[in-house]
């Protein structure tokens, strides 16, 4: 099973060692890729600098939405188990979907989310969001948010459920207002789940194809593509699969990083 | 007094914050409907944007019968069941002899699946091009099914690991004693009491394997290989996309997965195991 997932890995690295073109077989340039992204290519730059702050506003709007989601549920309401399926749905919903529905609602000249902004008097003049290189990424982050929290809402929930009602009440008895008590015992309770789900959000964020290649393609001018769609571009549509290879391969780093700062916490949440 | 009025401050917000919630959860999908029902004229008319009215069934009827969403439709069921399917039966006698074998490193393995299923697809997809080129299976759907086995054979073994760890070892143990072999056990008792799990990572996997885009972008590209979200987004006139059609199309893509979500929700909470041990 190693092998399953060893070898292409292997494979990737040697390929990014190597000139090589769709269809025809290259030479070793040995580090010649990689230096190349690194010292000459702009657009390189930009997926970079694109893909931290992709990751960062997502991962942390994700974390905010998907909190007080948590928070809602976890109060006393009537029908929380159909609240939790009926709120879960854009999780549930096949990617795809959700990516091409946006890119429709955005649309910059008869996206209905200009239309409800123009008719509550938000904005004079329609904006394109997702042509516009000001705002095609929020627009892209806002719909990876909507996409995302409800993973984190259900797993944060699931975290507050199992923290026991007496610290809660003993925090009553000595007057604690709902903010203390959001941070000096929610916030401790739900410390592990919180951190999970943060890694595995990340690690999916910072790899996403679909939903920036669905909506923008990587445009306007770049302001949009990720480590994933360039790599795509470069190799599927310039033919430079060598060059894509070491560019897909630079995402090895963080998800090494990523997966040790995993590891302890998977092994801490089972002793809980 | 003071204490009531509080609480009725307290409930509004609740509910109040929790509306907002279920408007922007609902509010793409009533409009996804409301654009798979319209003609490509009305879908650009502002007067009617949001109101159900003029709603047709046309795209509906277009998409199935003049176009090749049947012929996705059919590959997607064929890439999503078959590659679910050789997953499940790996995933299966892999996950059975983590929970239960004790051979050297077996811990460690056991754990390294879960980072295997974390390793993602933006970092395999040119490596697998290669190798399926190099094993001539590009553009068929066999490509699709082994690539597919990337991510649903760590999926269903971390899975049903969990969920072997639960069966109480001294029911396999009685069964062995008794003159069970080891495959033996595997299929009468394992496997029997693991039913939901088996059922649920099933289903996961095939929703993964349905869902999926980047694989079937790259390995399939022959309109007649397509699956499902690769054939949907091919719904364009030039520059100028059908959104009528996409919708249409794409509310019959989510469809057997929302039905899927639901049937596993209740699976889930069954819990065949504690009524077991109990009796």
């Amino acid at each position: 099973m190693l092998g399953l997932l060893a070898y292409p890995i292997a494979n990737a690295f040697d390929m990014s060692l190597q000139d090589r073109q769709l269809g025809v077989s290259g030479k070793y340039i040995w580090f010649g890729n990689f230096i190349e992204l690194l010292t000459e290519d702009r657009r390189f730059r930009m997926v970079v600098a694109n893909s931290v702050l992709f990751t960062t506003l997502s991962v942390a709007g994700k974390i905010v939405v998907g909190m007080i989601m948590a928070l809602i549920l976890n109060a006393r309401i009537k029908f929380r188990g159909m609240f939790r399926g009926w709120l879960l749905f854009p999780w549930v919903a096949p990617t795809f979907v959700t990516a091409l529905t946006w890119r429709w609602m955005y649309d910059g000249t008869a996206g209905v989310i200009n239309y409800i902004l123009l008719s509550l008097g938000l904005i004079e003049l329609p904006i394109a969001w997702l042509a516009d290189t000001s705002t095609a990424m929020g627009a892209v982050i806002a719909t990876n948010i909507w996409r995302g929290f409800p993973f984190f809402g259900v797993s944060l929930l699931a975290a507050m459920q199992a923290i026991p009602a007496d610290l809660y009440e003993a925090a009553d008895v000595d007057g604690a207002t709902n903010w203390q008590k959001f941070w000096n015992i929610t916030v401790p309770g739900v410390r592990t789940t919180l951190a999970i789900t943060t890694i595995l959000s990340t690690i999916w964020t910072f790899n996403d194809f679909q939903i920036v290649f669905l909506m923008t393609g990587g445009g306007p001018a770049y302001a949009t593509h990720l480590f994933a769609t360039y790599a795509y571009k470069v190799g599927f549509e310039g033919s430079r699969i060598g060059y894509a290879s070491a560019i897909s391969f630079l995402l090895t780093p963080i998800l090494i990083i990523m997966i040790m700062a995993l590891s302890p916490l998977i092994m801490k949440s089972e002793q809980e | 007094m003071n204490r009531k009025f509080r609480n009725v401050v307290y409930n509004t917000r609740l509910y109040l914050m929790l509306a907002i919630y279920v408007i922007v959860v609902s509010f793409p999908f009533y409009f996804m409907v409301l654009t798979s029902l319209r003609s490509q004229k009305d879908v650009y008319n502002k007067a009617t944007m949001l109101s159900p009215t003029n709603l047709i069934l046309d795209n509906y009827a277009t998409v199935i019968n003049g176009s090749n969403m049947q012929v996705w439709l059919t590959n997607s069921i064929i890439v999503g069941v078959s590659s679910s399917a050789v997953a499940l039966v790996i995933g299966v006698l892999a996950a059975y002899s983590l929970a239960r074998l004790r051979f050297w490193g077996s811990n460690t393995l056991a754990k390294s699946v879960l980072f295997m299923y974390l390793i993602p697809s933006s970092l395999l997809f040119i490596p697998l091009y290669i190798i399926i080129s190099n094993l001539q299976l590009l553009n068929t759907l066999w490509a699709l099914i082994l690539a597919y086995q990337t991510f649903n054979v760590p999926f269903t073994t971390w899975m049903l690991l969990g969920y072997f760890r639960t069966i109480p070892a001294e029911l396999e143990e009685a069964a062995l004693i008794d003159g069970c072999a080891r495959l033996g056990v595997l299929g009468r008792i394992v496997l029997p009491l693991s039913a939901p799990g088996i059922v649920t990572a099933f289903i996961f996997s095939f929703t993964n394997s349905w869902n999926e885009f980047l694989y079937a972008v790259v390995l399939a590209q022959r309109s007649e290989l397509r699956t499902l979200p690769v054939g949907i987004y091919s719904f364009q006139i030039a520059d100028i996309l059908l959104w009528g059609q996409i919708m249409a199309a794409a509310i019959i893509a989510t469809v057997p997965v929302l039905a899927l979500y639901m049937l596993v929700q209740r699976f889930v909470v069954q819990g065949l195991t504690a009524g077991s041990v109990k009796a």
